[in-house]
């Protein structure tokens, strides 16, 4: 008889360890993730990139979602200035010029890899992911910053810089940077 | 007669024994409570109306005139630091579907000294507190008038967490950047760190290069670089905070964008 109960004891025991198990990690997959997460901020004045990342180091999951991040922005600069690029060919029919087109080709690349001046990590948060740190990071470019940078690349290349200031994304392109600029001088 | 001796001996003793304990935990939990008590100054230095005035920490000695000093030592290399330096880093990533992985990483700090030397200022001793673990010195200028009344203590414990350790605030005239960091053995490396890494996060918002390869073939792996080579200048640290909760350090800094 006490055998009996010996076993009921037990397997109540395990059962109940059980129960407990998965409700703490039910509480740990939904409960850390901050809300700025998953809805990233819109606004047409500025690029954003949330992204997380784990690893036993703090300071290096801080760092590989910063890094995720700011090359999510990289990426959307590129898709921006191809915009621009395709807009440019379409305006002054260059689509055959391959030397403009190499040239234009070169000044997007410059811009990407060189100018991220600008980013910021505006939310970040970290929580203990079983032995893991998870860092969840947002960052945030100006596009005006990104135009600036464009524009600057392109007035250093004499023959793209001839052709290209006569059309009208020219002008546009113009006008975003010098509201920037306007808005520099107003602070 | 002799076991009811004994075992009045073994009451007292049993009592004895509880009433040391007792008085062990409680001095235990002063000595924590005293621990968890940072003064005002320390934690939002920006409440301190002087431009120039230095927090410097240490941890406790016996030797408690050496440890002000090299309190005082310690803050005044950081604000060097912070007056202008120039930073250097390099991290490349290697990301496959199993992980991101950090090939190398490597920062580096130069202290501007030319302009330690022409910005020198003449400060005095203002403050001194000493908690279990550390000392804390406010040096401030000597035109600057701080008053010396008593210091207000803040208690980590019993205060929220402050919004800006997550929510970082922005402003078209600042950079601020936050950096955290872990406990250390020696809880100075730690509030040192939280600072240096506020200061890299700083130079990343002001330049940065990033190169991303990312092959797009079957096994998706990608190759990141990241390149920093920027002088900052005029740093200010505007608050620290110890989060009990995770035993993580915060400090939060700001520089010109001009």
């Amino acid at each position: 008889m006490r055998f009996f109960f010996s076993l009921l004891f037990v397997a109540l025991s395990l059962m109940l360890i059980g129960c407990g198990g998965s409700k703490s990690l039910q509480a740990t997959d939904t409960g850390d993730i901050p809300d700025w997460f998953n809805n990233v901020p819109k606004d047409p004045n500025f690029l954003y990139a949330a992204k997380t990342a784990t690893s036993q180091d703090l300071q290096l999951a801080l760092d590989k979602g910063a890094t995720d991040a700011r090359a999510e922005i990289a990426r959307q600069v590129e898709i921006k200035v191809e915009g621009l690029q395709k807009r440019f060919q379409e305006e002054t029919g260059t689509n055959t010029d391959a030397q403009l087109l190499e040239q234009f080709t070169q000044a997007n690349k410059t811009v990407v890899s060189t100018t991220l001046s600008g980013s910021q990590i505006t939310k970040q948060k970290q929580v203990k992911d079983g032995s893991l740190w998870r860092a969840y990071v947002l960052i945030e470019y100006p596009v005006g910053a990104a135009n600036q940078a464009f524009l600057q690349q392109i007035k250093k290349n004499e023959q793209l810089y001839t052709r290209f200031r006569a059309t009208q994304t020219f002008k546009e392109l113009e006008d975003e940077v010098k509201k920037l600029d306007d808005a520099k001088k107003a602070q | 007669m002799q076991r009811k001796h004994n075992n009045v001996i073994m009451l007292v003793d049993c009592f004895c024994a509880r009433i040391i304990c007792t008085v062990i935990v409680l001095l235990g939990l002063a000595v924590s409570l005293q621990a968890q008590q940072y003064p005002d100054w320390f934690l939002n230095p920006t409440l301190i109306h002087c431009t120039n005035s230095v927090t410097g920490i240490a941890e406790k000695s016996f030797l408690s005139d050496s440890v002000v000093n090299y309190a005082i030592c310690n803050g005044l290399r950081q604000q060097n630091i912070n007056k202008c330096a120039e930073i250097q880093a390099e991290t490349s990533y290697w990301g496959t579907e199993a992980g991101k992985y950090c090939l190398w990483r490597k920062y580096e700090e130069t202290p501007g000294y030319t302009i330690m030397n022409t910005q020198d200022h003449q400060r005095y001793t203002k403050k001194i507190y000493k908690n279990e673990n550390l000392v804390f010195v406010l040096l401030v200028d000597t035109v600057c008038n701080v008053s010396g009344s008593d210091d207000q203590l803040i208690n980590i414990t019993s205060m929220s967490t402050p919004q800006w350790v997550e929510h970082i605030p922005e402003s078209s005239a600042y950079w601020y950047a936050v950096g955290i960091a872990p406990k250390y053995y020696y809880e100075t490396s730690s509030w040192f760190q939280a600072e240096q890494e506020a200061r890299k996060y700083l130079a990343f918002s002001k330049g940065i290069s990033i190169r991303d390869l990312t092959k797009v073939s079957r096994s998706g792996e990608s190759k990141q670089v990241l390149e920093v080579e920027v002088e900052v200048k005029n740093i200010e640290v505007i608050a620290r905070w110890r989060s009990r909760e995770n035993d993580l350090f915060y400090c939060l800094l700001r520089c010109p964008k001009q």
